[in-house]
């Protein structure tokens, strides 16, 4: 017998721009649809937090930076649950993944950070890949400065830490800002990511821990 | 009559509507009492459509429901959620408000599920030519972009590594 889902209500993309983005002219201020303020951050703005730091920090610039993106990426995750959940009335881990993944693309896509696919495939070694066209990270900075998406990359491991209940890191293994045709980060614990530097092939990390979880 | 009258009204800058723009407002309330008409008849139809459309499908792809868990009670609220935001972009007469109230993330999801483009064009297509079947004239042919627009969008995703239909 072909029935209703029950288990998931008829509703669409919550981040539907329409739906999600509401502009207060009296107050001068902007929100998204339940009422958490929003901010357009603009090129110059990033950059002058960028070199501000690298100015008066020096090499651990970055260190802060990511720092700033991990730290981002929790409250993101907390703020990405709580109204996610509420929308489709259940928990978003009772949600299935594939409708997850999409939502995740579509809050990225909402709030200006590129287009985002989440790559699930490789769950069961326990990694995760997110391909990014459009960061807007990496296409700002200049290629002599570092050209990775340093903070996107310690947002995404804030982000999905949350989301996972457990500490994970985020390796960034190609970049656009350095020529790559997307940017690319490879997610799983700390310790698998341990010695492994940005910019290592892609391809051959993913293999390497993809055969190493199966070997152990 | 959203898109026609935001455009109107951000043309008329400083002015006020010319005799020209009075009439297009007012042809366009005419159309809308139309649309709304395609929309309420969608409505009576929805349930036996949608009906029709899993049958056949079952028949096609009898090993759909193995891979996903409560795969064509699923599949029949992606079609449903398919069929109510056409009849609200209809309604408005803004065919992109469709691509971002439903579509980009309803693909993502198919995307992520395994389905293969094949399988999701094959699915909507016949969504779109019951529905054509089911609906007199006038009101089948205000959807019928909506829906054309579904299938192209929907099913524009590339095969999956391992699929799952």
């Amino acid at each position: 017998m072909i029935g209703y889902s029950h288990d998931l209500p008829p509703r669409g993309n919550y981040f539907n721009f329409n739906a999600y983005v509401r502009q207060d002219l009296r107050s001068g201020t902007l929100t998204n649809r339940v009422g958490a303020p929003l901010i357009g951050l603009t090129d110059e703005g990033y950059l002058a937090v960028v070199n501000t730091l690298r100015d008066e920090f020096a090499e651990d610039a970055s260190t802060i930076l990511k720092s700033l993106g991990t730290s981002w990426g929790r409250q993101a995750g907390e703020q990405f649950v709580r109204e996610t959940s509420a929308y489709y009335g259940r928990p978003l881990m009772e949600l299935p993944l594939a409708m997850v993944a999409s939502l995740l693309t579509e809050a990225f896509r909402h709030h200006g950070w590129g287009a985002f696919i989440f790559d699930f495939s490789r769950y069961a070694n326990g990694v995760l890949v997110v391909e990014v066209r459009e960061p807007f990270e990496g296409s700002i900075t200049k290629p002599e400065c570092e050209a990775l998406d340093t903070m996107l990359s310690a947002f995404l491991a804030g982000m999905l830490s949350y989301l996972a209940g457990r500490e994970l890191g985020c390796l960034q293994t190609d970049a656009r800002g350095r020529g790559a045709d997307a940017s690319r980060f490879v997610i799983t614990t700390p310790d698998r990511l341990a010695g492994r530097q940005s910019g290592q092939d892609h391809s051959v990390v993913l293999q390497e821990l993809c055969d190493h979880r199966l070997t152990t | 009559m959203g898109t026609l009258l935001q455009r109107l009204v951000i043309e008329a800058d400083g002015r006020y509507f010319t005799p020209d723009e009075r009439r297009q407002i007012l042809e366009e309330s005419e159309r809308i009492r139309d649309r709304l008409a395609a929309a309420e008849h969608l409505e009576r139809v929805e349930e036996p459509v949608l009906r029709a459309v899993i049958e056949e499908m079952q028949g096609r792809y009898p090993n759909f429901s193995r891979y996903h868990d409560q795969a064509w009670a699923r599949h029949y609220r992606d079609m449903q959620l398919v069929l109510r935001a056409a009849a609200s972009a209809m309604i408005v007469n803004d065919p992109a408000d469709l691509d971002d109230r439903l579509l980009y993330w309803l693909r993502t999801m198919f995307a992520a599920n395994n389905y293969t483009p094949e399988f999701v064009e094959t699915c909507f297509a016949r969504l779109r030519d019951i529905i054509r079947e089911r609906l007199e004239g006038p009101s089948a042919d205000q959807l019928m972009p909506y829906l054309d627009r579904a299938v192209r969008v929907l099913s524009d995703f590339p095969e999956p590594a391992t699929a799952a239909v």
